[in-house]
């Protein structure tokens, strides 16, 4: 399939700013389109979901727009390339869990179940939260998404929370930030960045292409 | 491992941009666009843009000018002015910004914040805090550094500890434009006291000067403005001094 030809649907949840991500696809020369309508979904040869912010709000976007059980279908069963980037990835997750406002008590929110594992509070020992910053992306191996960069390259990130996949074969890089965590997990045709591609400059927008390129 | 961030601070006056001293005798210095551009060139990690006239003028800072600069650049964007409304940081989001700064109204309405805070995402909001000594005391000022409000800047840090926002971007007005150096006790006080990132601002000297304010203070994200107006430096001559003076920066 030509780039031309390509349908890019960026997820609408009203949550967190997109422009930046829709700036991106265009400026790699793809048709892009920012909707939670079912035809878009139809129509569309890759999926990006966004978003930034709390697992819980996300979640409850997801939910109020209709949309969660049309994601599961068109990645599962349909098999469309999905990427998530920041909270989008998290919420790949089966669960996420957040401190609630004030106290001690955990909330645990469901989340889409693409990939196994949780979303939890980084572990910083002296580090600040969050993590704000421009840090290393290990990658464990060469692939599609990594082929023109090398293997350890440094992206912007902005987050407190991570990614603990239940399946170690699923983390494709990972980061260290008081600790390592998972920065980029790899399902089928499920991606998921932490970091915000959109956001890191030429080598974040080489990733973002890599992705763009996979043929369903 | 997190890399120091090289930041340059735009500050506009509604139609080009202007830097000062103490907050005072602006002085154009550039057309904004050129400049951004330039420092694209020139390796910058992140940009703030703060419109130095918007809150004063109440009004918030014209996020047409945020669409035009943003359209292109691929990289973190903070901007900030007159923002006091829910609305305000939607419409600077959906236009580009990453990060919103916010001075004015987070000094005086908590509760603008920790709403904020629920419906962007901690990581959106970043509270920007002007500050200067008055009889010895480190005392904050708002709406531009005009209005002394009489508060302990530590007080205030504590305050802000409990709202949860993303970082501080932290400016001495004393310091601001002198090129005497960063105001390096405080921001190592402040730094220590708050759970969230510090921007350094105000003052910056050189590059040794950054250096010292890295290694005094541990701060993870320093910005300027006047040194790479006025001076022949720029933020990627910084990033290869820190580089070689043992700092990691992005590459």
């Amino acid at each position: 399939m030509l780039n031309s030809e390509k349908n890019i649907l960026i997820i609408d949840y009203q949550i967190g700013n997109v422009s930046s991500v829709i700036n991106a696809v265009k400026k790699l020369g793809y048709k892009v389109k920012l909707s939670n309508k079912k035809d878009e979904f139809n129509k569309a040869s890759h999926l990006i979901l966004p978003g930034v912010g709390s697992f819980e709000a996300g979640m409850t976007n997801i939910v109020k727009s209709g949309i969660k059980d049309i994601i599961i279908d068109y990645v599962i069963n349909k098999k469309i390339p999905i990427l998530g980037i920041c909270l989008g990835m998290q919420l790949f997750a089966t669960e996420g869990s957040e401190n609630a406002k004030g106290n001690q008590n955990k909330t645990v929110t469901k989340g889409l179940n693409l990939i196994e594992g949780e979303v939890i509070k980084l572990e910083s020992k002296s580090e600040k939260l969050p993590h704000i910053g421009w840090n290393t992306v290990n990658f464990k191996e060469k692939n599609h998404l990594n082929k023109d960069l090398d293997p350890s390259r440094d992206f912007y990130f902005v987050h407190s929370y991570c990614f603990k996949c239940k399946n170690d074969s699923e983390v494709l890089a990972t980061t260290n930030y008081g600790s390592i965590f998972t920065s980029i997990i790899k399902k089928n045709n499920i991606y998921g960045m932490q970091f915000h591609p959109e956001k890191s400059l030429d080598k974040g927008l080489t990733l973002l292409k890599n992705f763009l390129e996979i043929n369903a | 491992m997190l890399k120091l961030r090289v930041i340059p601070t735009l500050l506009f006056d509604g139609f080009t941009l202007v830097k000062g001293k103490n907050f005072a005798s602006w002085r154009t210095v550039s057309a904004l666009i050129q400049q951004v551009q330039i420092y694209v060139l020139r390796g910058v990690d992140e940009m703030i843009l703060l419109d130095i006239n918007s809150t004063n003028n109440d009004s918030a800072v014209n996020h047409k000018l945020i669409n035009e600069i943003t359209e292109n650049i691929f990289m973190p964007f903070t901007v900030g002015g007159g923002v006091k409304k829910i609305n305000d940081i939607n419409i600077l989001l959906k236009n580009g910004a990453d990060k919103v700064s916010i001075n004015t109204a987070a000094y005086y309405d908590k509760n603008f914040i920790k709403e904020a805070v629920r419906t962007f995402g901690s990581q959106c909001i970043v509270i920007s805090i002007d500050y200067k000594k008055v009889n010895g005391e480190d005392l904050v000022f708002t709406n531009s550094g005009k209005k002394n409000t009489g508060k302990n800047l530590y007080e205030y840090l504590s305050e802000i500890n409990e709202l949860n926002i993303g970082e501080v971007l932290l400016t001495s007005i004393d310091r601001d434009g002198t090129m005497e150096g960063y105001d390096i006790d405080v921001i190592k006080k402040a730094n220590s006291i708050l759970k969230t990132p510090v921007i350094a601002s105000g003052g910056a000297k050189d590059y040794s000067d950054m250096l010292n304010l890295i290694n005094s203070t541990k701060v993870t994200a320093i910005a300027a403005a006047s040194i790479y107006h006025f001076k022949n430096q720029t933020p990627k001559l910084a990033k290869i001094f820190l580089k070689n003076n043992g700092i990691k920066v992005r590459e």
